[in-house]
């Protein structure tokens, strides 16, 4: 787009709220639930995905502790609105409604701060790591924030009374801290997608990032060209981790609950899969891949899905060694043929021991799929590329020829 | 104090074995094996196989339990190296980060693959070695003390009398301040035992034999090495099978020390192991050792002090102070960064 005058730029930003706005309500009223579930799991993982992108796709670090940041803004965002909401909406002199919001927006703001600090914490020592070295690091990291939760209303508990310190309550321990208000909606959550991923596209077309590419590419050479490394690393790691924060809130205030194990190493892991599977680098990968892998996801609950899945994994196989076959087209044949067979077999065999597994059997097709799509497309689905109406009309003009 | 030390080095030994799996496979691909614990799972899982269609419940023969240790390690270093050949080899050139992605795909299969097949819930061990206490050191209050009123006072401040029973015989006593309880099982210590053989039988293998000098020259310079007519992809799949025989034992003896197992018994104890190799210094191997013991030491000092909410947390927190004080490991060699 270029730059923009400052009109165009209120026009872009009313047209775009007003938008999500009308979105918002069309979907409120006319989406099954179930859906609308899944719609807003999408829009988080899209924040999650794309700020995790900053730090591991355009700086080039490589971070397994995004959940510990989103469990922070979470925690952080949740007990606001938990213990001090209810006060703040009862005396603030506004409507309840905007009150209500405002309630709201500053417990994500406040999240999104302490996930900030946390990621400054994390990052100034760990950053001195490289690779897989930092990858453990961040993990570690990760895994002690989510102990810390676990233990802080007992830590913070400790110096009371014996009678008192059964009920104290905080952030609920392993418990989990359930009952806070449902604030998220597809309006916030959306709009903290189209923020962030302006905010890291602005970002990497600014000098900063390209400072942040720079020190992807090469750290010596980009110390040695005078960018300062380990201010630009961990700028790109407090950035994501602020981010991470906001998912965090946006999620507690969707499911109204915060639970130590939504924390784990896993989510962190579900955002690294996202983040390398749309293709390290790409915003449109990641927004992209976030959406396929959620509705995936769901698909992949009933053994019909399931299967679908399972043949369509053996098509595209089939489809993408063609060329690998060549000259051996007999063989192709009945590899794949001999695979579907299998399946089939398989699926009449053993329907209803599947069907008792269903959730298991989604892990595995899940991890098989991150293997998969390694093996073959290490680069991701689309690369360091960006998905683009200019590109695809290049595309088409280009096809006929 | 004198209990927890033994707990400690039975917990240490187990985390040393699968640590040494770890640093092998880092040694010579710089690759965190992520599905390095889940080889671990499957090792006790096939011995938990193996016994039951063995028909092996309760303290089978000597015969019997050491077919079980050999065939799960046999047919979990077959696993570790059908692992190698198809997710790890075809990457081999690529950067190390899609390797790292690879391996944790694998650890997320065989997590998920073992709860489908096996079931998520616990399942009792066999007791393929029967559990028994060996030394036994407790104490008898006087009995002119037990009866009087000043027995309230604590035991450890007064000069007690300590039993020490050998493999149920009495064998004499001691009087000395401060809390000398203590048992040993035969189980901690085949536990010991087994993992020292173990740890010798790799040492020996690594520093005397032909494809232990070959696994020395890969982790040096693998390119070289080739160079030099050494079959990389051989030596690379020998250390897969080498380390994850060494998993599987630890898995098998952990599950006779538990008894209990489960499809995600390995997540924990193989990120601890990792986080041993680190603190040892990875590519190391009596560095994994170390590592391995310290960390069971940390783990069960943690436990014993009454804060076992945090035994997850102490690992991580001592890999976090190891990588910011000696990144290299206790044992670990510098490493130069070349440009």
């Amino acid at each position: 787009m270029g730059s923009m005058s400052f009109m165009r730029r209120i026009a872009w930003t009313v047209g775009v709220l007003g938008v999500l706005w009308g979105t918002d309500a069309v979907l409120g009223k006319s989406v099954n639930p179930y859906i609308y579930d899944i719609i807003i799991r999408i829009g988080i993982t899209i924040v999650l995905a794309v700020s995790l992108n900053l730090i591991n796709g355009f700086t080039g670090q490589f971070s397994l502790g995004h959940a510990g940041f989103m469990a922070v803004g979470g925690y952080t965002a949740g007990a606001i609105t938990y213990h001090l909401g209810p006060h703040w909406v009862a005396t603030l002199p506004f409507p309840a409604g905007v009150s209500h919001v405002m309630v709201f927006l500053v417990a994500l703001l406040c999240g999104a701060l302490a996930a900030a600090i946390a990621g400054l914490v994390v990052g100034v020592p760990s950053l001195r790591l490289k690779g897989d070295y930092l990858a453990i690091a961040t993990l570690g990291f990760g895994e002690i924030i989510r102990v810390m939760i676990i233990n802080l209303d007992q830590m913070l508990s400790a110096s009371r009374p014996a009678a008192e310190r059964n009920d104290f309550m905080f952030i609920g321990g392993a418990k989990g801290l359930s009952g806070i208000p449902h604030y998220s909606n597809f309006f916030w959550v959306y709009l903290a997608g189209v923020c962030v991923v302006l905010m890291v596209r602005n970002l990497v077309r600014s000098s900063h990032g390209r400072a942040f590419i720079a020190v992807r590419e090469d750290e010596t050479a980009a110390g040695a060209m005078g960018i300062n490394t380990t201010r630009t690393k961990v700028l790109a790691f407090v950035i994501g981790s602020a981010w991470a924060g906001i998912a965090g809130g946006l999620h507690g205030h969707f499911i109204q609950g915060l639970y130590p194990n939504d924390f784990t190493f896993l989510q962190s892991i579900d955002v690294v899969v996202v983040v390398v599977l749309g293709g390290t680098g790409s915003l449109t990968g990641s927004v992209v891949t976030a959406a396929l892998l959620r509705i995936v996801e769901n698909v992949l609950r009933t053994l019909p899905g399931a299967s679908a899945v399972l043949y369509l994994f053996i098509l595209g196989g089939a489809w993408a060694s063609w060329s690998k076959f060549e000259g051996r087209r007999r063989a192709w044949v009945i590899q794949f043929g001999s695979f579907i067979i299998g399946l089939t077999i398989l699926l009449v065999l053993a329907n209803s021991w599947m069907v008792a597994r269903i959730a298991f059997l989604r892990g595995v097709l899940y991890a098989l799929l991150l293997i998969l799509l390694m093996l073959n497309r290490p680069q991701g689905l689309l690369g360091k590329s960006e998905l683009s109406f200019a590109g695809l009309r290049r595309r088409l003009s280009r096809a006929p020829s | 104090m004198l209990q927890q030390l033994v707990n400690g080095i039975a917990l240490g030994s187990v985390y040393a074995l699968i640590a040494l799996g770890y640093t092998m496979v880092y040694g010579v691909l710089r690759l965190i094996n992520f599905a390095h614990g889940d080889i671990y799972m499957l090792g006790a899982f096939m011995a938990y196989f193996l016994a039951k269609w063995m028909g092996v419940s309760a303290g089978g023969s000597l015969a019997s339990t050491v077919a079980i240790f050999l065939l799960s390690m046999a047919i979990c270093a077959a696993i570790g190296m059908l692992i190698e050949r198809l997710a790890y080899r075809p990457l081999r050139a690529l950067p190390r980060l899609n390797s790292l992605i690879t391996a944790i795909g694998v650890s997320l299969l065989l997590e998920f693959g073992g709860q489908m097949v096996f079931g998520p819930d616990f399942k009792p061990f066999p007791s393929i070695i029967q559990d028994h206490p060996v030394l036994v050191i407790d104490h008898v209050a006087p009995p002119a003390a037990a009866t009087g009123p000043a027995t309230t006072q604590s035991a450890a401040a007064l000069d007690v009398s300590w039993h020490v029973t050998l493999n149920g015989k009495p064998r004499g006593s001691f009087n000395a301040p401060g809390n000398w309880g203590l048992v040993i099982t035969n189980i901690q210590i085949i536990i010991l035992v087994v993992s020292l053989f173990l740890m010798a039988a790799l040492t020996w293998i690594v520093r005397k034999t032909k494809i232990g000098r070959a696994m020395r020259a890969i982790s040096y310079d693998m390119r070289a090495a080739s160079l030099m007519g050494i079959t990389t992809d051989q030596v690379i799949a020998f250390t897969f099978a080498i380390g994850s025989a060494l998993a599987a034992a630890a898995g098998i003896l952990d599950a006779i020390y538990k008894p209990t197992i489960n499809p995600l018994m390995g997540v924990l104890p193989g990120l601890k192991a990792f986080v041993a190799a680190v603190l040892g210094g990875i590519g190391n191997i009596p560095g994994a050792m170390l590592g391995g013991m310290l960390m069971g030491l940390a783990e069960t000092a943690v436990v014993a002090s009454g804060k076992s909410t945090y035994r997850d947390a102490i690992a991580f927190a001592i890999l976090i102070v190891i990588l910011l004080i000696r990144p290299r490991g206790l044992l670990g060699a510098v490493t130069e960064e070349k440009v």
